[in-house]
């Protein structure tokens, strides 16, 4: 086997002993919340039924938040207790715990919350047209404006043509296997939290402002993330340091199915629509983009999910006019937050489909018109940098397409001898990192120890999710220091013992975190005598330490110099580079229930150096299964702002059965390794919606394209 | 109320509340921990365990029913799934791994009743089972490689 490129927790995983937060044993409280049973209102009080016991339970009201009840956002309006204005249905208003699991389920059937109703704002459509107001004038928590070149000037001559569509997507689910989860626990007399998350940083921020102190944080193994606990794990370490704060006691609150999809945060709904101008030679001369995005009750992340899908929602081509509004909206629904791919998905899945629409429209194939759209050496994005990646980008789509076989299928496809069956496409990038300045804002750090036995240590707080960040961590290390993985040990996360490398999201890890990592290795490199294998490696290490040399090798984040970014007039290099991606799907419909079914997945995937091809490779078949489910069959049911199906049997992901034949093939333009997580979850669902629209002929404008989609689609 | 059955091969007994399901009576009670709750209705199988040799879902099996059974969960069966789990470990089966040990006693199942090395048979038989992260194309390739080998 190749250095370190089996997953390292592969074995306790597999045989069921690896601790995940729930398999710990513990000693203390068990913890549950009081939330509000209505969308929006006035919280008058919280009744307890005087006829019951309530002597075993501790309870927390607002009033015992010895800091502030704020939970960092990007705005300060999210309280980890509400006291008096209810946003959502579902909102955290107390807390309550016992020993008693059973007797905890109980007590909450004798909770009752009275409020006075106000009449809530529960669709995006609606918030977009001010219908009711719930946040400042507009409902808008964040509005971006781009412009590129003067559409005025293409949209008033009356040589062009115009087509408008309109294109919608829903919410989904994260469903991480493992339910959210997290307990404080007394260690020397002093709290400290751990659970299932993504950022350990995050959840120290939360903390330090909750309790005017520094809690320490520890990540357990986390059964999955995706986005989801990413900020979200926030207000429940809250919750458990509280009521672990007023017992006195060991507390832990492990969410169940239902609670978990019902109100914690899920991917934003989002409307786009673009207005087109084709020009005489059937170029698009100028686009007007209005991009909105359901952000729920409160702001959380979603200016910057909005920033995300604004920046992806004319990819990488070639459009010399472009207009474009963006605005995430306020509702009185759970709010949105973090789901892989970050407002990229609905942006590709609009941009994809317009392009089909357009080239449908003009009566061309959607490859031809794609790569008449393609950038060349001039070529800007839409705020205006070079586009480096233009011939990486045209070498992806004719690969594709040849090694897909797209155009022979297709051809054979559209004879109409196979009814119901259709091939689409789609080409797309991923900005890696975080968006705009945020990699220098955040300015991560990394720390390798040297150790007496002549192993080596990474600790930063970047967390296991099951992407393999533990697998392919190591990995790099080991490559740059010329020895093999097994020297190297990941540490957990913990806040007081590793670097602060920031939140575990966008794709960044591998990218950013691991070539800090390199960095800090090459230091380490340098200061040791030359070895030329490992246990010369091991031994030039301990007569470094011996010797009274350094154990500790950092490294911090620096801005490269040739990437450049005016976050005020969003303008210049908005990502520190793109991976890209092409998504060929073929699909075939029933004619009776109109329900598809997916025949084929293709990916071809440019991430620069490919660290683990193995684990890569995973990625990338689960995140295509994942957009598979959000292009089909993830449906949320809402009536007035509480969700109906929160349920698996309710709520269809993918099952073993509904997975095609899938092909995962990797270009490697770059050396350097470039994000992954988030590429295939972008463009598989713009791919299939593409197919289903080639197989029907017709327009297909909404996401998930369940059977009832089709049926008003055909009507 | 009072219960006597045998768990991975031990007699145990044990006073429990009759409401529990059998799944929080291992976990809770019985410190067997292999077995996830995923989900509590049935949906995932991330909670599967033998109860007289049959795979059922324990977050749905009443401790009611269990007066005399033979339950075997994972923990017991290291050896038996020794090849399946290496072949797991091969192919990258497993990501975030919390789905991992239903799956690996549903693929158990399967294969000891003679089950195929078809995919889209193996397909078929994970029909109880969810996995968000996998994609599951590796838990087949998995399971599809271990098929030869002895179970
Ligand atoms: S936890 Fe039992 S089937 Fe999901
Ligand atoms: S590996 Fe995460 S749910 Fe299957």
């Amino acid at each position: 086997m190749q250095n370190g490129l089996l997953r390292r927790d592969a074995w306790p995983k597999i045989a069921g002993t690896l601790g995940y937060l729930d398999d710990l044993p513990f000693e203390g409280l068990h913890g549950a919340i009081v939330r509000s049973t209505v969308a929006r209102g006035i919280l008058r009080r919280i009744l307890y039924d005087p006829a019951f016991d309530w002597s075993p339970f501790v309870i927390v009201e607002p009033a015992d938040i010895p800091g502030e009840n704020v939970c960092p956002g990007l705005m300060e309006d999210q309280p980890f207790l509400s006291g008096g204005e209810i946003r959502f249905y579902g909102e955290p208003l107390a807390l309550i715990a016992c020993a008693d699991l059973p007797l905890l389920r109980d007590a909450l059937k004798h909770i009752r919350i009275e409020a006075d109703p106000l009449e809530p704002l529960l669709s995006l459509e609606a918030a977009s047209s001010n219908a009711i107001t719930v946040f400042g004038n507009d409902n808008s928590f964040k509005t971006i404006e781009i412009t590129k070149g003067d559409t005025q000037a293409v949209f008033s001559d009356p040589a062009q043509r115009l087509f408008e569509g309109l294109y919608e997507t829903a919410g989904q689910e994260h469903l991480y296997l493992e339910p959210q989860g997290m307990e404080a626990l007394y260690r020397e007399g002093v709290i400290v939290v751990k659970g299932s998350m993504q950022c350990p940083g995050y959840v120290a921020g939360a903390l330090k402002r909750l309790s005017g102190e520094t809690v320490e944080i520890e990540q357990t193994p986390t059964g999955g993330g995706f986005g989801g606990k990413e900020d979200y794990p926030s207000l429940i370490a809250g919750y458990v340091w509280l009521l672990a704060r007023k017992s006195g006691r060991n507390v832990r609150i492990v969410y169940g199915r239902s609670e978990d999809m019902a109100y914690t945060t899920k991917r934003h709904p989002a409307r786009i629509s673009y207005r087109t101008a084709i020009d005489p030679n059937g170029k698009i001369a100028a686009m007007e983009v209005n991009f909105e995005i359901d952000a729920g009750a409160y702001c959380t992340l979603s200016p910057v999910v909005l920033s995300r899908g604004a920046l992806h929602a004319c990819g990488l081509y070639d459009f010399s006019s472009v207009s474009l509004l963006a605005r995430a909206l306020a509702t009185n629904t759970p709010p949105s937050g973090a789901f892989r791919g970050f407002g990229a998905p609905q942006a590709i899945f609009a941009l994809e489909r317009h392009m089909d629409d357009l080239a449908r429209w003009i009566g061309e194939d959607p490859l031809d018109f794609r790569r008449r759209h393609l950038p060349g050496a001039g070529s800007t994005t839409l705020t205006g940098a070079p586009i480096r990646e233009a011939d990486a980008l045209r070498d992806l789509l004719e690969r594709a397409a040849s090694e897909s076989d797209y155009t022979r299928r297709r051809d054979a496809l559209s004879v109409g001898t196979t009814p119901l069956r259709g091939i689409g496409m789609a080409l797309f990038m991923h900005g890696g990192g975080f968006t705009g300045s945020g990699e220098s804002f955040l300015a991560s750090r990394v720390r390798l120890e040297a150790g007496e036995s002549g192993r080596v240590t990474i600790r930063i707080i970047s967390t296991e999710i099951g992407q393999g960040a533990s697998t392919v961590l190591p990995a790099l290390v080991a490559q740059e220091l010329g020895i093999s993985a097994e020297l190297i040990d990941y540490a957990l996360p913990n806040t007081a013992t590793g670097s602060d490398s920031g939140p575990t999201v966008a794709s960044r890890t591998t990218m950013v975190i691991g070539d800090l990592l390199c960095r800090a290795a090459r230091k380490l490199r340098e200061a040791l005598n030359f070895y030329a294998d490992d246990e010369a490696f091991r031994t030039a290490l301990k007569h470094h330490l011996k010797r009274g040399g350094e154990r500790v090798f950092e490294s911090v984040f620096s801005p490269p110099g040739d990437i450049v970014w005016d976050e005020e007039h969003y303008r210049g290099d908005a990502y520190l580079g793109y991976s890209l991606g092409c998504t060929v799907a073929e699909v075939q419909i029933d004619p009776i229930s109109y329900r598809v079914r997916v025949m084929e997945l293709y990916a071809l995937s440019d991430i620069g150096r490919v660290v683990n091809p193995l684990l890569a490779q995973g990625q990338v078949y689960g995140g295509m299964v994942q957009a598979m489910g959000y292009a089909l069959t993830e449906e949320l049911i809402y009536r007035d702002g509480r969700l109906l199906n929160p349920r698996l049997c309710d709520y269809m992901i993918p099952v073993a059965a509904d997975v095609p034949p899938m092909r995962a093939v990797f270009v490697q333009s770059d050396e350097k390794p470039k994000g992954l997580g988030e590429l295939p979850m972008d463009g598989a669902g713009a791919a299939i919606a593409n197919a289903v629209a080639d197989a029907l002929g017709m327009r297909i404008t909404k996401l998930p394209i369940t059977p009832q989609t089709i049926l008003e689609a055909l009507r | 109320m009072k219960l006597s059955f045998t768990l991975n091969g031990h007699p145990v007994e044990v006073a429990t509340e009759p409401t529990l399901s059998l799944l929080e009576l291992l976990r809770r009670h019985l410190n067997i921990t292999s077995c996830k709750e995923g989900c509590g209705e049935g949906e995932c199988g991330a909670c599967a365990v033998f109860v007289d040799g049959r795979l059922v879902n324990s977050c749905i099996y009443p401790v009611l029913s269990l007066q005399g059974v033979e339950v075997t969960t994972l923990e017991a069966l290291m050896e038996k799934t020794r090849n399946l789990r290496e072949s797991f470990e091969r192919h990258d089966a497993a990501q975030c791994g919390f789905c991992t040990p239903g799956l690996v006693m549903a693929a158990y199942d399967y294969l000891r009743n003679g089950g195929s090395p078809d995919p889209e048979a193996v397909k078929t038989a994970l029909d109880g089972n969810l996995c968000r992260c996998t994609g599951y194309q590796k838990i087949i390739e998995a399971i599809v490689d271990a098929s030869g080998e002895e179970q």
